[in-house]
């Protein structure tokens, strides 16, 4: 097992991946940018050591300043995270050749499944259904018209490079195709540095189920259930739960047999997620793989009681899976809610600057992971996710249930956020009976809230703990008598006897 | 002393007196039977008619106070009562003002200056947290001032772009 590794990434994960290190008892490196002096991260790591100024280009996605970091610290392994360099086959193959090993998939695994194209035709080659579109990049405005055409609009814009939404555009007819070609690779570019982006046929209001795969070197290779993550907005998820409900037994199975087959066929080697669109007939379409861990892993974790981050590192170390498919038995229901700092009213735009007040949830069957701190000013070069909530249950209703009360205990002021949104989705009964796709957002925020008849009465009570809140700040007036203790009171008479 | 609240429309008057037991309440001239306690800066409790109800509250650097209690948030202005009608009547009125909905940088410009502007319009991009977002013109008109230019970061709320 490896003794020191160096965790090239911020926020929540970077925190995520310390806590595992401390637990297996290795130690951890941090690695931060000038904005990033006093993160939680650096404070939770064993050492932490200076990449360079605030832009990602010149600290996080530096990578002769990452491996730099990583020889001088003494590190044996570097985890990625998710996001920067966690997908990047240049940075895993500069790990191997600087002696360090990369925790995450082999780089030719990674450019076999790692950019969507390259994926798409891999499916492809083995029979794993996608949708109709280009293969390979769009390489000018008339390709993507004369495709467009052939498959109908709409039709959807992805960054071969991409994730999380960035430089995705949904195209709904000719007009708007050229000034969203612009855009999508454009923000391909800031994003990701490569601004290749290819085109397919666009699914309304699919459903968005991946399945999360690990496999070890040892020819071992397991699926360990699905992720439903279809409630989302600008093409990001907000919102994941495991198992997903409304899928029937047979269609999991077949999605968890073409995840395997996919990894197999990219010789795939730690933990991944091949995700899916499921349309309204319950057919699913491969749309790509995420060579790292995922975001919404903890779903996953509490379901399985497996600790992935942990099986990522010791994976890496050469250990095999102890532990077969059939032992794989998923247990309860998870949900996790993705905190953002955003303004739900402005269309979901970030929204950064000083937490004031955090005050997180706790109590049975409640997590959270998270990578900020009352007090601190979190910076904007970076993603607006600040912490994950997580409940699990013995079904889905408790699950729910759990959620909706750590969202009633969650404090957070100072930045705009989602937690009043996640509110009312947890009130919605629409979400409660499982009716979600990726249209559910928009149609959630079209409808009128339902009325609250607690709400006159608890606005008037803010109110009223405002100005007590005020009233409470101004200078103290000289203590009337009354005010002073029994202890005092007591004191003084035994000062003033004879 | 006696502050007024404003959450949304509405304008609350409450008066705060130091008690024996912690503060004494009035709003909009009536008693408020609460029993308000101070639990430490920023958290405060009340207790009415046996139920208990928990705020905490902060004050962001705009001078704007952040509540939050019983899984509901609430952003407020506090302030003396005269105050607030002079910062009512010093609004600019009959134009549109657009300012910066986030933090980030100015990449491109959609208008010029003096250019006739359609409700929705996009008037320029702005890039945050890696997403490109259109700033878009609320009102038909003209714009009248153009005050960043592409490349320049913007603070939260600021001047970006006048409409007359």
């Amino acid at each position: 097992m490896f003794r020191k590794i160096l965790i090239a990434n911020r926020g929540e994960i970077a925190v995520r991946i310390a806590r595992a290190c401390r637990d297996l008892g290795i130690a951890s490196v941090a690695v931060y940018s000038d904005a990033d002096r006093r993160a939680l991260h650096v404070q939770m790591a064993d050492e932490a050591i200076r990449l360079g100024p605030a832009p990602a280009a010149e600290s996080y996605l530096n990578i002769p300043r990452v491996l730099a970091a990583a020889e001088r610290s003494g590190a044996e392994a570097i985890h990625p995270g998710y996001g920067f360099l966690a997908e990047n086959a240049a940075f895993a193959a500069a790990c191997r050749d600087a002696g360090l090993v990369f925790i995450g998939p082999s780089p030719a695994s990674m450019a076999a499944l790692g950019s969507k194209t390259a994926a798409r035709k891999l499916a492809a080659a083995h029979a794993i259904p996608i949708l109709p579109g280009t293969v390979e990049a769009v390489a000018s405005l008339a390709e993507a018209e004369r495709v467009a055409a052939e498959i109908g609009y709409p039709v959807m814009l992805k960054a071969a490079a991409g994730g999380g939404g960035k430089g995705m555009r949904r195209v709904a007819s000719p007009v708007e195709l050229a000034s969203a070609l612009a855009l999508a690779a454009a923000e391909a570019g800031s994003a990701f540095g490569d601004t290749a982006v290819f085109l397919e046929r666009a699914v309304d209001a699919p459903r968005h189920i991946e399945i999360q795969i690990l496999a070890d070197a040892h020819g071992h290779l397991v699926w360990l259930g699905e992720r439903e993550c279809s409630v989302q907005r600008r093409h990001q998820k907000i919102i994941e739960e495991s198992p997903a409900p409304r899928l029937a037994p047979a269609t999991r199975q077949a999605m968890g047999e073409a995840a395997c087959a996919a990894a197999r066929a990219a010789n795939y080697v730690n933990a991944g997620t091949v995700e899916f669109l499921v349309d309204e007939r319950e057919r699913f379409y491969f749309l790509e793989v995420n060579t790292r861990l995922q975001v919404e892993h903890p779903v996953t974790e509490l379901v399985t009681g497996l600790d992935l981050v942990q099986w990522q590192i010791r994976i890496a170390a050469g250990e095999p899976l102890n532990f077969t498919q059939a032992q794989v038995q998923p247990r309860g229901h998870a949900i996790e809610c993705r905190i953002y700092a955003e303004d739900p009213e402005r269309d979901f735009f970030p929204s950064p600057g000083a937490i004031l007040r955090l005050q997180p949830p706790s109590g049975p069957g409640v997590r959270e992971d998270t990578g900020v701190y009352e007090g601190w000013t979190v910076p904007l070069e970076y993603d607006p996710l600040r912490a994950k909530l997580i409940t699990w249950g013995e079904d889905r209703p408790q699950a729910l249930a759990r959620m909706r009360r750590a969202l009633s205990e969650y404090r957070l002021a100072g930045v705009r956020n989602n937690l009043g949104f996640f509110r009312r989705v947890f009130a919605d009964p629409g979400f409660a009976a499982g009716r979600t796709d990726t249209g559910y957002v928009a149609r959630l925020l079209a409808q009128t809230p339902p009325p609250d008849p607690a709400a006159e009465r608890w606005e008037t009570l803010a109110a009223a703990a405002a100005a007590v809140a005020l009233a409470a700040e101004l200078p103290a007036a000289p203590p009337p008598a009354a005010a002073a203790t029994a202890w005092q009171r007591a004191a003084r008479r035994d000062a003033m006897r004879p | 002393m006696i502050v007024a609240v404003q959450i949304g429309e509405r304008t609350r008057q409450l008066e705060v007196v130091p008690s024996d037991s912690g503060w004494r309440l009035q709003l909009d001239g009536e008693p408020l039977p609460a029993d308000a306690a101070v639990i430490r800066p920023g958290l405060i409790s009340l207790l009415l008619d046996g139920q208990s109800f928990t705020f905490t509250w902060a004050r962001d650097g705009q001078g704007a106070v952040w509540l939050s209690g019983g899984g509901r948030d609430w952003q407020a202005e506090v302030r003396d009562p005269r105050q607030l009608q002079a910062r009512r009547h010093a609004e600019p009125e009959g134009r549109a003002r657009l300012t910066a909905p986030m933090a980030g940088k100015v990449v491109k410009l959609l208008a010029e200056l003096g250019a006739a502007v359609e409700p929705g319009q996009g008037v320029l991009v702005l890039e945050a947290m890696k997403m490109q977002n259109e700033v878009r013109s609320p009102k038909r008109g003209t714009l009248k001032t153009l005050a960043v230019a592409a490349g320049d970061t913007v603070a939260t709320h600021q001047l970006l772009a006048e409409i007359e």
